[in-house]
């Protein structure tokens, strides 16, 4: 699906989602909000559309990347974290439990990936299915859940996506070394070389200056000048190691329970 | 000494050499959470479930997307965006890690390609704490823009909601407050996501604060904004980049060594303009009119210099209120409440009622002085200004933006123009943002002429309007850029038409004529007037053209002081084009470091 299908679907789904009233003509959409999303959307009505034409001609929100009432679309979404029961058509009692992941690699570059584990609930392996989900309305799976077995299940699918991962999650962090080192070579050769180029220009003054007291400050100010780089070299590795900081989040953002 | 002082020089840097990143956090989730509800059978409807695994998606889509917001830029009413503008945008996120200098010719909008990068940093996620420094001459321009155009609150210092640096993500200071201690602390101990600095030439000493401060901030992204990177020589442009990649040039030394030719530090070693090219490209985007001439028509300013003869009780009022004023300069008074009696003075009768009254309030006239001033300024049936101005539009039926600094000048613009039949609408700095936009409404659809006390203008477009009237003068030469920047900006079709007003013998006049006119300010931009003014103490520009007037015994003596500033400030506009034209002969003319032409190259 293209991606302002994907738009459009999350969009309306949400709105119908959380009970508000919507209405549609020639492409405009009104969305009365439940009292409860008022606030967080700062008005009680939001009129938006999908196509740039309309929104040029009605003067409604274009709904797309970089739209506000998008951006506060997904975020609340992203934040319900929830669960949900499902089977396949010809299902059995066989229970898999599937873990959704947000996979967010960030520091000087960045990935991000959507990515799912099916584990068995017997098992406690990894198993794939390939079959469609149906929403399930009957909760009675639920009651065949236990404490020791869900934790088993949960340790599993981590360890899964661990080995799922190992490889991308080696390459990133050895790309953004390779990159830290990269900076970091660059600027202490630079620092050094400054330093250096100080220190033998005092070298080269004692040959020429021979005012013991003009000698005295000269060598004075190029000290002075070599500790405050070497002050900025410690300031710049701090700001460095900030700024290639590695933060490889796995967020656990969903979870299924399948009836196979 | 130096001997063993080189040795362990050397040590620590190889000790540096050895550092690891350190800085490793990988986070897997615990078993409570989700976990503990499914434990807890704690069970939601599936469209929640498909909710959240949709936007999840459309987030990983965006994160690696090459310019997420890209859809929602062109749609966007209140802004033009421009193929380079775009392109820059991509180039910065994707190709050079959120850290360039963009240098564009002037008047190819910068601001707008900054704030493209911050609103898709800031839309996926790749961004939380941004932090923009600008001369503070521009901070209102910033807030403006962010907010009018890219829908981004920023917070400046002088924003009623400013706590403190650390309480807001994204936050609006000048170069100069920023430099404060306690400030530049306070903002060396955050960790900022994006830095982006404004006017960047101002950054082209290292030894400055402003420089120090910029270096020692913790941040991932930097941004610097500047037409100008060099004004004088090479090492500014070596500086701005230090800042950008710390020892990506070497040191000093050894890029002068080995690509400057001479003495001057303006000469680029021929032989090696190639690998210097690639260089410069990792870190520099910059476009050039000549590149955006086939899709961005640029217009020009035309300046109509009015200086008025005033009538017979125009020039006794004034300079009866003139004599006051030079009186009490001489007695140490206030000078900034004397800058404004004259100036209201030289705005227009009312105004000049407005100075007399507050005189009076402050006791500096008595009731008689004040009835017998007040009485002679009612005797003046209509202003010389308002009489030329009205001849004017009277035969023009296009849209004129007026501009005046004060509110008593605005009420009797508008109450004599809707005697005369206009269809005229007012903007208020103090009106709120509704209000002003309905005035912007009106003044596009019906109004033919707009009556405005702000330079500003919350960003709004009024490239419909294509007269501007200075009915009086600011003082500061960026307020007047301001003014005129509201109409002549990219996307403006027609040659702007600026009219200025002055009475002669007015303060106003000798600035106009004497100073603005002689380095042709109204044809400015706005980053060329920052470099000739950015040494100028805030409002120390304005006090001396004040000294100077009220020092001034006879008028001879007024324009002999002000044709020296302005001679002066010729030579300064000639030096520094002079300085900047040869830089871009002999240096960025030799380099492609443009955007578009990158992109044709990787056959887009």
């Amino acid at each position: 699906m293209e991606i302002s299908r994907k738009i459009q679907n999350l969009t309306l789904t949400f709105l119908k989602t959380i009970d508000s009233d919507i209405s549609e003509k020639d492409g405009v959409y009104v969305a009365f909000l439940p009292e409860q999303y008022v606030s967080y959307f700062g008005q009680n009505q939001i009129k938006f559309t999908f196509d740039e034409k309309t929104a040029d001609e009605k003067n409604c929100e274009l709904i797309v990347p970089g739209s506000k009432i998008l951006y506060q679309i997904i975020t609340n979404c992203s934040n319900k974290g929830p669960i949900s029961l499902r089977y396949t058509e010809n299902h059995s009692d066989k229970l898999i439990l599937r873990y959704h992941f947000f996979v967010n690699f960030s520091s000087s570059q960045n990935s991000s990936e959507y990515y799912s584990v099916d584990i068995d609930y017997n098992s406690q392996q990894p198993e794939k299915i390939q079959d469609i989900t149906i929403p399930n309305m009957d909760n009675s799976s639920l009651s065949k859940l236990q404490a020791e077995n869900i934790t088993a299940c949960f340790t599993s699918s981590i360890e899964e996506l661990k080995s799922q991962f190992k490889d991308k999650q080696r390459n990133f962090i050895e790309k953004i070394k390779k990159s830290f080192q990269n900076d970091l070579e660059l600027f202490v050769s630079r620092y050094d070389a400054e330093i250096r180029e100080l220190d033998e220009s005092i070298n080269e003054k004692e040959n020429s200056i021979h005012d013991p007291s003009i000698m005295r400050e000269y060598r004075f100010n190029n000290l002075e000048k070599i500790k405050k780089l070497e002050k900025d070299k410690l300031t710049l590795l701090d700001s460095l190691q900030e700024k290639h900081k590695v933060d490889l989040n796995f967020e656990l953002i969903a979870c299924e329970l399948i009836q196979c | 000494m130096n001997k063993k002082l080189f040795y362990t020089v050397i040590d620590l840097g190889n000790c540096l050499q050895m550092s690891e990143l350190e800085n490793i956090k990988i986070r897997f989730p615990d078993k409570f959470g989700i976990n503990e509800k499914l434990r807890n059978k704690q069970v939601h409807n599936s469209e929640f479930l498909d909710l959240t695994l949709q936007s999840y998606k459309i987030l990983a889509f965006l994160k690696n997307e090459k310019l997420a917001i890209t859809e929602s830029l062109k749609a966007n009413k209140n802004v033009s965006i421009f193929d380079h503008q775009i392109l820059a945008a991509k180039r910065i996120k994707n190709e050079l890690s959120g850290t360039a200098l963009l240098a564009d010719e002037v008047g190819l909008g910068k601001t707008i390609e900054a704030c493209i990068v911050i609103k898709e940093f800031l839309t996926i996620g790749l961004a939380k704490r941004v932090l923009i420094l600008a001369p503070p001459s521009l901070l209102p321009q910033w807030k403006d823009e962010l907010r009018s155009k890219f829908n981004l609150d920023f917070v400046s210092q002088n924003d009623p909601k400013f706590i403190d640096i650390k309480s807001h993500n994204l936050l609006l200071l000048s170069h100069s407050s920023a430099t404060y201690p306690e400030k530049a602390n306070a903002l060396q101990d955050i960790f900022w996501d994006m830095v982006v600095v404004d006017e960047a030439h101002s950054m082209k000493n290292a030894e400055t604060q402003k420089h120090q401060l910029v270096k020692n901030l913790i941040k991932r992204n930097l941004l610097l904004l500047t037409a100008t990177p060099i004004q004088n020589n090479l090492e500014e442009l070596y500086n701005m980049i230090e800042l950008l990649h710390p020892g990506y040039l070497g040191s000093w030394k050894q890029f002068q060594e080995k690509y400057i030719l001479d003495t001057n530090v303006r000469r680029i070693n021929p032989a090696l303009k190639n690998q210097l090219q690639d260089i410069l490209s990792n870190v520099i985007i910059r476009t050039t009119r000549k590149e955006v001439r086939s899709y961005i028509k640029f217009s020009n300013r035309i300046p109509h210099t009015n200086i008025l003869e005033p009538t017979e009780s125009e020039r006794k009022l004034y300079d009866e209120i003139t004599q006051i004023v030079r009186n009490l300069y001489f007695e140490n008074y206030n000078s900034l409440a004397l800058m404004t009696y004259q100036r209201l003075t030289s705005s227009s009768t009312n105004a000049s009622k407005r100075a007399l009254y507050k005189m009076k309030m402050n006791e500096v006239i008595d009731e008689e002085r004040f009835r017998e001033l007040t009485s002679l300024a009612n005797r003046i049936p209509l202003d010389s200004k308002f009489s030329n101005l009205q001849k004017i539009l009277e035969g023009d039926s296009s849209k004129y933006l007026i501009f005046t600094e004060f509110y008593a000048t605005q009420d009797y613009i508008q109450k004599n123009l809707l005697e005369s039949g206009f269809d005229v609408t007012l903007f208020k700095g103090k009106m709120s943002l509704d209000e002003k936009n309905e005035s912007i409404k009106r003044f596009k659809s019906n109004s033919q002429i707009m009556i405005s006390t702000g330079a500003g203008g919350e960003g709004q477009n009024f490239q419909f309007c294509h007269n501007i009237v200075n009915y009086d003068l600011p003082w500061n030469p960026m307020k007047v850029e301001q003014r005129i920047g509201r109409v002549h900006r990219i996307g403006q079709t027609n040659d702007v038409q600026v009219h200025n007003y002055a009475l002669k013998g007015t303060i106003e006049a000798y600035i106009l004529e004497l100073l603005f006119t002689k380095i042709q300010l109204f044809n400015m931009a706005l980053g060329e007037l920052d470099l000739m003014f950015e040494d100028s103490v805030s409002g120390g520009l304005q006090k001396t053209w004040f000294k100077e007037y009220m020092m001034g015994t006879n008028e001879q003596e007024i324009i002999n002081k002000f044709s020296v500033l302005g001679e002066d400030w010729k030579n300064r506009k000639e030096q520094l084009h002079e300085a900047v034209d040869d830089f871009n002969k002999t240096v960025f003319d030799n380099f492609d470091l443009s955007a578009l032409s990158r992109d044709e190259e990787n056959g887009n």
